[in-house]
């Protein structure tokens, strides 16, 4: 048996190797099960590496559950072990809401942006919101990777969110952001939670700044 | 940096009207971003730039670099110079900190802070300023290296996870620095990527890169007036068209 893998879990195949973390596809108590296991890094030093770890997988595990209850759809824990870096959540088949833009298909974008705005206003942030974190599954949008989430009301964390949006978007459909960011802000909005208010106002402000300005204004000679 | 700028404007102007050598415009970043490609010879890198002013996670798409990731608040480099000053180390503290380093054992807790591909350095010179003089250098010094340099890979790694891209070169004078350039290393290494080195002496500022970058945007037809040429110091990167092609 490999290291990491949780007794019981048969592992089908690696659906993804990201930046931090391996996806496996398998079975367990014969469901179909995603194993999400955070690799040690060889840069990092062994005893940052380890923290790091550990204090993601937690939060990861703790995130998943929490949003819940503030109505946002996510895989179900099964087992979680922080000294392995491991947890073991339901299997959700669905098409990625980059897969989704990219062929074109703009109209989840708006419950896209609802659902967020449910994780907002319940006081999650998600720490990674690309298009490719979240999911559609039977017309319904569901969450995924909470490994940088944080149970925090800090507005400012919240704007970060909407900002990697933004930054995802544009890289994505090019001049076309504009049409799937203003479907997705309505959605934000649609719960009325201040905290949602406050984020997008922040994120206005942050637009005065770094990469939103288009035009170098500050010119001297 | 608008002072640094306006002397070297200045300068260009001059030589512009003394020998008659026509004046082009070149955008700083991009023109590390150019050198860089070309000495590692990459082909479709993501790039980390990483020095006194800036630290930014950038690739090429459609003919423009775009910048992915980057720090929301203060550069690594500023981050080593303010704890050097507040060490007592001297300008710039990189090089010294990086000696340092070496002699360093003990990781010492710091914030570490990545937020999806950006990265936050404020809060570990906080932390950082307040630890200075309480523990011993070496440690601090060995510490920031730790603990930033993860910070900056992490934040390329997930670059190139998200981009699909398998190469990944660095640029800018922090860049250049030995235990950065091993931990980039190891990550490519780790996910089957391509870490692609070149010379250190052409990581920092240098003449060569401004030169080239100047003669591919000359070559283009770019010519630019005395009267309307400026020092534009916000002028980021994926506002420039490139100088290449067309």
């Amino acid at each position: 048996m490999r290291s990491g893998f949780p007794e019981g879990f048969e592992p089908e195949r690696m659906m993804y190797s990201g930046a931090e973390s391996q996806i496996w596809l398998g079975r367990w108590m014969e469901r179909r099960t995603v194993l999400k296991l955070r690799v040690p890094k060889g840069y990092r030093n062994a005893q940052l590496d380890e923290a790091l770890r550990k204090s993601r997988t937690a939060g990861e595990a703790l995130s998943l559950h929490e949003c819940k209850r503030g109505g946002v759809r996510a895989p179900y824990v099964y087992q979680v072990n922080p000294n392995e870096g491991s947890i073991l959540m339901s299997y959700v088949e669905g098409r990625t809401l980059t897969d989704l833009l990219r062929s074109g298909d703009f109209k989840y974008a708006r419950s896209a942006g609802v659902s967020i705005g449910r994780l907002h206003a319940h006081g999650i942030s998600h720490g990674d919101l690309t298009p490719s974190n979240i999911l559609v599954s039977d017309d319904e949008i569901v969450l995924l990777d909470f490994g940088l989430s944080e149970r925090t009301g800090d507005v400012e964390k919240l704007a970060e969110d909407l900002n990697v949006m933004v930054g995802a978007l544009r890289s994505l459909v090019g001049e076309k952001w504009t049409k799937a960011w203003d479907d997705f802000e309505s959605g934000y909005l649609e719960s009325g939670s201040s905290s949602c208010a406050l984020a997008l106002e922040r994120l206005k402000q942050v637009r005065g700044r770094g990469r939103y300005r288009r035009k170098s204004e500050r010119r001297s000679r | 940096m608008g002072p640094c700028l306006r002397t070297g404007a200045t300068v260009a102007r001059a030589l512009n009207l003394m020998l008659n050598k026509p004046l082009v415009g070149v955008n700083h970043a991009v023109a590390h971003l150019e050198l860089a490609r070309i000495m590692s010879k990459a082909r479709d890198p993501v790039m980390l730039y990483v020095s006194g002013g800036n630290t930014q996670v950038i690739s090429e798409v459609d003919g423009r670099y775009i910048v992915f990731g980057e720090t929301e608040d203060i550069a690594l480099g500023n981050l080593l110079d303010s704890f050097a000053r507040t060490a007592g180390i001297g300008f710039p503290g990189g090089p010294v900190l990086m000696q340092l380093a070496k002699r360093g054992k003990r990781l010492i807790e710091l914030p570490y802070s990545v937020k999806g591909m950006n990265v936050s350095m404020s809060g570990t010179l906080t932390a950082l300023e307040s630890l200075a003089g309480k523990e011993p250098v070496e440690d601090l010094a060995y510490s920031i290296q730790e603990v930033c340099f993860a910070m900056l890979l992490e934040a390329s790694e997930r670059a190139m996870a998200y981009l699909e891209k398998d190469e990944l070169a660095l640029s800018g004078g922090v860049g250049a620095n030995t235990r950065l350039r091993e931990m980039a290393r190891i990550m490519c290494e780790e996910r089957g990527a391509r870490f692609l080195d070149y010379p250190t002496k052409f990581y920092a500022d240098n003449a060569v890169m401004i030169a080239m970058t100047g003669l591919d945007l000359f070559a283009r037809g770019e010519r630019l007036k005395v009267e309307d040429s400026t020092v534009m110091s916000r002028w980021r990167v994926d506002e420039v068209r490139l100088p290449r092609g067309l």
